[in-house]
């Protein structure tokens, strides 16, 4: 088995993962994290493959963000809404949709530092990864990760607030 | 040691921090309520943060389901009303039968049966502990007949149900069976929705497993014409909830038609047409019908409720004045059918026919 069948065998899920929820879309993630193993071919030596593979595949999504990120979530924010607003919440799995969409709203209004730390951490890669992948301090993972969690859960329950007000105002 | 900042606890709550670290932060907030507060704070956000990033997960086309018919709830099902029908009856026509029958020559049966019905009727009465729901049907429904079913898939009302299942169970011979045969009964209520047929087939397994109390109530109409009497009324009581009599049923290509008997021995048609869409569907309800080993009897034994409501004179045609044909159609949200009714009745009492068709059609 050669290196590269390792490092796909044991990441890809993981990264895919990470990226589905950094992209909202699991084709474009599949995408990415195909590129970052040919990437992972052409190097020659690798100290960290986690941090590594995760900072690659970050920093493509950067690059090919940049040209349609703002359109794309623009219109994934479009669907979700009118999908919030024609449903009927009867079901769990139509509540569960719900709650995907405002977990994706609230995820995508973090700063791109903050979120990509929290998904990374997810993931379960450890400080010193988080710090090698995003190039910051090893010390300041904590705080990132602090800020980003609240900032995270305090959106979160923000948008769900305005989510019932909102079914409140339409039900009367 | 200072307060901690709170990076260093959601460091140290991640494992990040070193055994040192880590101890002194603990003996710290051991002595600190303001920053044990703020480790159960963290806490809580480690725990939310992780859960909102799971749901990005649920990605809305993998988790929405093609729309489908929802699962009907087991004590909807045309054969468990039939069934708890059918023990109503025994049950009533017991209690009739001790009251009426002639002290010496029924003496022992009746001492016999009189057991019997102390334990079928007693999970009857018990009936609203067990089942809270306010859906009246529901207490219609729950009746012993219906517990095996229960128990399998509402294990939270196990304890509840607990008390008058084992009351049952001195009169329910094998419950395994029961479970089977009421299984079976709703398989093939789902793959051919012919309501009579099948609920016919629930009353037989009603029968089954209430073999003797059934049979006595048979036997008490032949008995006494007070007991008969009394009994009819019951019957004509549940004769309101069960299915119409379906006299006759046809199928061409993408059209059903039904024929039946209302009490009162007015006939109307019933005629379903598959909208184009369903065809596949049902050729293939169809077709799993047929590979079924043990089919719906050609033959069914007589239908208990209809012929108790019948033979009450109820037959006797009182609407014996003549309406003109009239028709109502509609289309089942379920199935996405269409649905004629006709028949020499009003369009109200049409309306009311429809009420009382399988739950399916209506």
């Amino acid at each position: 088995m050669s290196d590269v069948e390792r490092l796909f065998r044991t990441y890809n899920a993981a990264l895919v993962r990470y990226l589905t929820r950094r992209l909202g879309d699991r084709d474009w993630a599949e995408e990415v994290a195909q590129e970052t193993f040919v990437r992972a071919l052409r190097q020659e030596t690798i100290t960290n493959e986690r941090a590594w593979l995760f900072a690659v595949a970050t920093n493509l999504v950067r690059d090919e963000a940049r040209k349609d990120a703002r359109r794309r979530r623009h219109l994934a924010l479009l669907a979700e809404e009118e999908k919030e607003s024609s449903v009927e919440p009867e079901s769990t799995t139509l509540e569960r949709a719900q709650e995907a969409a405002l977990a994706r709203k609230a995820v995508d209004g973090l700063a791109e530092r903050d979120r990509l730390a929290l998904l990374m951490r997810e993931e379960g890669l450890d400080y010193s990864e988080i710090a090698e992948a995003l190039e910051l301090s090893p010390g300041s993972v904590g705080t990132t990760l602090s800020r980003a969690r609240r900032r995270l859960v305090e959106s979160y329950e923000a948008l769900q607030k305005a989510r019932e007000t909102r079914e409140k105002n339409a039900a009367s | 040691m200072q307060h901690p900042d709170e990076g260093t606890i959601h460091a140290w709550l991640d494992g990040e921090l070193s055994v040192e670290e880590g101890a002194a932060l603990e003996a710290h907030a051991a002595e600190c309520a303001q920053c044990a507060a703020a480790i159960a704070e963290a806490r809580g956000l480690i725990a939310a943060s992780s859960r909102i990033v799971s749901a990005l997960d649920i990605v809305p086309g993998d988790v929405i389901p093609i729309a489908r018919p929802r699962a009907r709830a087991w004590y909807s099902s045309t054969q468990l009303r039939a069934a708890a029908a059918v023990i109503v009856v025994a049950g009533a026509s017991l209690l009739v039968m001790r009251r009426s029958e002639t002290p010496v020559a029924l003496q022992s049966r009746t001492m016999a049966s009189e057991r019997e019905t102390a334990t079928a009727t007693a999970p009857a009465l018990n009936e609203p502990a067990v089942q809270p729901q306010t859906d009246q049907a529901t207490a219609l429904a729950s009746p012993p007949a219906a517990l095996p079913v229960q128990k399998k898939e509402e294990p939270k009302e196990k304890g509840e149900a607990e008390a008058p299942r084992r009351a049952l169970q001195k009169t329910v011979s094998p419950p395994a069976e029961t479970r089977t045969n009421a299984k079976s009964a709703d398989e093939l209520a789902a793959a051919a929705p012919m309501p009579s047929v099948v609920a016919k087939q629930g009353i037989t397994d009603a029968v089954r497993q209430q073999g003797s109390i059934a049979k006595d109530s048979i036997r008490s109409r032949v008995i006494g014409a007070d007991a008969l009497s009394q009994v009819v009324i019951t019957g004509v009581a549940v004769a309101t909830e069960s299915p119409l009599k379906e006299v006759r049923a046809d199928t061409t290509g993408n059209t059903r038609q039904f024929v039946y008997q209302t009490p009162s021995g007015v006939q109307v048609t019933l005629t379903e047409s598959v909208p184009a869409g369903f065809a596949v569907r049902e050729t293939q309800a169809a077709r799993a019908a047929k590979s079924r080993p043990n089919p719906v009897p050609a033959a069914p034994p007589p239908a208990l409720v209809p012929q108790t409501a019948t033979s009450a004179g109820q037959a006797a045609p009182a609407n014996a004045k003549a309406v003109a044909i009239n028709t109502i159609t509609w289309t089942s949200t379920e199935t996405g059918r269409t649905y004629t009714l006709s028949g020499s009745l009003s369009k109200q009492e049409l309306e009311a026919i429809r009420q009382r068709l399988p739950r399916e059609k209506r």
